[in-house]
C-alpha cells in the first residue's frame, strides 16, 4: 500500500488519539476507531495455522458479533488493505444462535459486542476448538474464558489478554503483543 | 646537528642512511594509507552499527506504538543506557509527537523535531539517525538515535599509537640491519682503501694481495688493485734486476781503475811530481767512494730481492773489531780523532756471519768520523744477557729524534750537516745484514753530543748447536 494512504489513515487516527479540544461526542466516536484501530492491528501480532486461509481467497475475515459499535469506520480502514498479505474482509453477524456457529468459526478474529454478554458461555463454546481469536468488551472476559478483552485505564485503551486460551485455539501471540497487555491466566 | 653536506660523508653512513630512510619512508606510507582507508570507512561502519541497532529497537517498538503504550516503549528506550554510547534516543508516534524519549544522564536533554524521511548525518562529534518504524510493512512510528564518536576516536588514537609504536620499532630494526649490513660493502672497502695507502707510504709491501671476497664491485677493484699492485711489482723487480746487472758491470772497472791509481801512487810508473800525487790521492779517495757506492747498491739490490745469505759460524769479538779497524789510521789522524777500544780484548764468542759483522762495525766507524770533528771514537765490546754487544760511541753532531725514526729506511734525506757523502744506503743494509744474524741494530743520540750505535748478535755457545 501507498505510503500517502497509510499516512492519512494514521492521521486519522492520530487525531482521534489525542484529547484535548473535542467534544465528548467525538471523543466517543474516538473510543471506537481506536477500538477499530487495534482490532486491525491484532492481525500483525497474531500468527494463525496456515489452513485457515483456504476460504475467500485468502482474505482475513473478521467478525462482528451482535450490536456494531464500530459502523463504517472499520470498513474505512480496511478497504482495499493487505496486512500481512492478506485482503480483510468484516462480516457482521446478528445476535448469536446456533445457526451461526460453522460461520462463526471460519472467522480469524471474532469481535463480541456488549450485547451478546448474556450468550458468552454459547459462543465461546461453538467457537472453541477452532482457530478463532476472540476480543470483546465484555468485563472478566480473559477470566470466562475469552483471549483478548478492551479495557480502560485514564484515557488510555489497555489490552488484557489470556494467553492460554490463545494458545488452545492453535493461535501464537506475539511476546511485542504481550508485552503491553495485562496478563491473565486461568488454570 | 649543524651544516654537513652528504658527498662527505664515510660511505657506511650514506648506505645506513639510504637504506633506514627508504625503509622509514614506505613503511609510513603503509601506515598513512591504513589511517586514511580507517578513517574513511569508520564513518560507513559507525552508521551501519547504529542503523541496525534502530532496527532492533524500532522492530521491538511496533506493539508499544500500534497500542499506544508509551510506558513499554519508554522501558525499552530505557534499555539503551547499556550502551554508552548512545547520548539520545526518541520515538515519535505517527503525528510526529513525542512518544518515549531517553538520554544519556550527562548528555544535553534535547530531541529534535521528526525527520519523517530516513537520514543520518554526522555533526558535531555525534552521528544522528532517523528510521521509520514499520509493523507488518505499514508504518507505526519513528525512531530517532544520537550516538557519539567516541569509539571511532578511540580507535583512531590506537592505530594512531600503533602505527607510531611500529614505526619507531622498525626504524630502529632497519638501523640495526642496515648498520649490520653496510659492515659487509664497506669493510672490504676498508681494506682496499688502508691498502692503498699503505703502498701510497712507500712502506708497502708488494708481494702482498688483498683478498677477493666476492664478485660485486669491491671484488672487482680488489682485483684490479691486485693485478696493478703486480704490474707494479714487475716494475720493481725490473728496477732492482737493473741496479744489479748495473752495479756488476761498473764494479770490475771502478775496482781496476783504482788498482792503477795505486800502482801508480806506488811508483810503478816512475817519480811523481807533487801535483800529480796530489790528483792521483784525491782520484784514490773518490774511487774508493764509488766503490763503496756500488757494493752498498749491490748489497742493497740484494736484501730488496731477498737473496742475501748469511754464512753463520762462532767468531771472537776480537777478530771481528780488528778486521773492522784496519786502515782507519789515516782518515783518524787527518781529523785528529781518537779510537777508544773498550772490553774488546776480553769479548767473548758470537755466533754471526764474520764478514757481514766486520762491514757492519766498518759502517758504523766511517759514519762516526764523517760525523764527528772533535773528541774521539770509542769501540766497546759488552755482554747483554744471551747477546754480545758492540758499541760504537762517538762525540759527534748526533741527531734529533726524527731523524733516529727514519735512520734505518731505505731512501732517507739527513740534515744537510749530516750527508757527508755516499747514497745513505749504509745504514738500511746494515740493518737487514743484523736481522739475518739473528740480531739488531740500535741507536741512541743526543744532538750536539754524539751518537751510539749498538751491534747486538747471540753468543756463541759450544755444545748446544753452536748457539747460546
Amino acid at each position: 500500500m501507498s505510503t500517502l494512504k497509510t499516512l492519512g489513515f494514521l492521521a486519522v487516527l492520530g487525531l482521534t488519539l489525542w484529547p484535548g479540544g473535542h467534544a465528548s461526542r467525538a471523543q466517543e466516536v474516538s473510543e471506537y476507531t481506536v477500538k477499530a484501530a487495534y482490532l486491525v492491528n491484532f492481525v500483525k501480532f497474531i500468527t494463525w495455522p496456515d489452513k485457515v486461509y483456504d476460504d475467500d481467497q485468502g482474505a482475513i475475515v473478521i467478525g462482528i458479533l451482535g450490536d456494531d459499535p464500530f459502523g463504517a469506520t472499520l470498513d474505512d480502514m480496511v478497504k482495499g488493505r493487505f496486512i500481512e498479505g492478506h485482503i480483510v474482509l468484516v462480516r457482521r453477524f446478528a445476535s448469536y444462535d446456533e445457526t451461526q456457529k460453522g460461520s462463526l468459526r471460519k472467522c480469524h478474529l471474532l469481535f463480541i459486542a456488549y450485547s451478546e454478554k448474556d450468550r458468552l458461555r454459547d459462543i465461546l463454546k461453538a467457537v472453541q476448538g477452532s482457530p478463532v481469536l476472540t476480543v470483546s468488551e465484555i468485563e472478566r472476559f480473559p477470566l470466562a474464558g475469552g483471549m483478548i478483552q478492551f479495557d480502560q485505564e485514564g484515557q488510555r485503551i489497555t489490552l488484557d489478554i489470556n494467553p492460554a486460551q490463545a494458545q488452545k485455539a492453535g493461535l501464537t501471540l506475539s511476546s511485542k503483543l504481550l508485552q503491553i497487555a495485562k496478563i491473565y491466566r486461568t488454570e | 646537528m649543524g651544516i654537513f653536506r652528504f658527498s662527505d660523508m664515510p660511505l657506511k653512513k650514506k648506505i645506513t642512511l639510504i637504506a633506514v630512510v627508504s625503509s622509514s619512508v614506505s613503511l609510513l606510507m603503509a601506515c598513512l594509507v591504513f589511517i586514511l582507508s580507517e578513517s574513511l570507512t569508520f564513518p560507513r561502519v559507525m552508521r551501519q552499527n547504529l542503523s541496525n541497532l534502530a532496527q532492533i529497537i524500532g522492530d521491538n517498538s511496533t506493539a508499544a506504538l500500534s497500542f499506544n503504550d508509551s510506558r513499554t516503549a519508554q522501558g525499552l528506550l530505557d534499555t539503551l543506557k547499556a550502551n554508552p554510547h548512545i547520548l539520545s534516543a526518541c520515538l515519535y508516534d505517527l503525528k510526529g509527537q513525542v512518544f518515549a524519549r531517553y538520554a544519556r544522564p550527562d548528555a544535553p536533554q534535547y530531541w529534535p523535531a521528526v525527520v519523517w524521511e530516513e537520514k543520518s548525518e554526522f555533526s558535531g562529534g555525534s552521528v544522528r539517525i532517523f528510521q521509520p518504524v514499520l509493523s507488518g510493512g505499514d508504518r507505526v512510528g519513528t525512531l530517532y538515535l544520537e550516538s557519539d564518536t567516541r569509539e571511532m576516536q578511540l580507535r583512531m588514537m590506537d592505530y594512531t599509537l600503533v602505527t607510531v609504536v611500529v614505526g619507531v620499532l622498525a626504524f630502529l630494526i632497519s638501523l640495526l640491519v642496515a648498520s649490520r649490513l653496510q659492515q659487509r660493502v664497506t669493510g672490504p672497502l676498508q681494506q682496499v682503501v688502508d691498502r692503498m695507502k699503505d703502498i701510497a707510504k712507500g712502506e708497502g709491501d708488494l708481494t702482498k694481495r688483498l683478498e677477493v671476497t666476492g664478485k660485486d664491485e669491491i671484488g672487482e677493484v680488489a682485483e684490479a688493485f691486485n693485478t696493478f699492485v703486480g704490474k707494479l711489482q714487475g716494475v720493481e723487480d725490473m728496477k732492482l734486476d737493473l741496479i744489479s746487472v748495473v752495479s756488476h758491470q761498473l764494479k770490475t772497472p771502478v775496482a781496476e781503475i783504482n788498482g792503477f791509481i795505486e800502482n801508480m801512487m806506488m811508483g810503478l810508473t816512475g817519480e811523481l811530481n807533487p801535483k800529480q800525487k796530489t790528483y792521483l790521492d784525491e782520484m784514490r779517495a773518490i774511487g774508493r767512494e764509488n766503490y763503496r757506492l756500488i757494493t752498498d747498491l749491490l748489497s742493497a739490490s740484494k736484501i730488496d730481492r731477498g737473496v742475501v745469505t748469511v754464512d753463520l759460524k762462532p767468531v771472537s769479538t776480537k777478530e771481528v773489531v780488528g778486521l773492522a779497524i784496519r786502515d782507519y789510521e789515516v782518515p783518524l789522524a787527518r781529523k785528529g780523532l781518537s779510537l777508544e777500544l773498550e772490553g774488546v780484548w776480553e769479548g767473548g764468542m758470537l755466533y754471526a756471519d764474520r764478514d757481514k759483522l766486520v762491514e757492519a762495525l766498518r759502517n758504523l766507524i766511517n759514519n762516526a768520523i764523517k760525523c764527528t770533528d772533535k773528541g774521539s771514537i770509542t769501540v766497546r765490546a759488552l755482554t747483554e744477557g744471551d747477546m754480545g754487544v758492540i758499541e760504537v760511541a762517538d762525540t759527534g753532531i748526533g741527531m734529533d729524534a726524527e731523524t733516529m725514526g727514519r735512520l734505518f729506511t731505505k731512501n732517507r734525506v739527513l740534515g744537510k750537516e749530516a750527508h757527508r757523502s755516499g747514497a745513505g744506503l749504509g745504514l738500511y743494509i746494515t740493518k737487514n745484514f743484523m736481522k739475518q744474524q739473528n740480531g739488531d741494530i740500535t741507536v741512541t743520540s743526543e744532538k750536539g753530543r754524539g751518537t751510539c750505535f749498538k751491534l747486538a748478535v747471540p753468543r756463541f755457545k759450544p755444545g748446544e748447536g753452536g748457539r747460546l
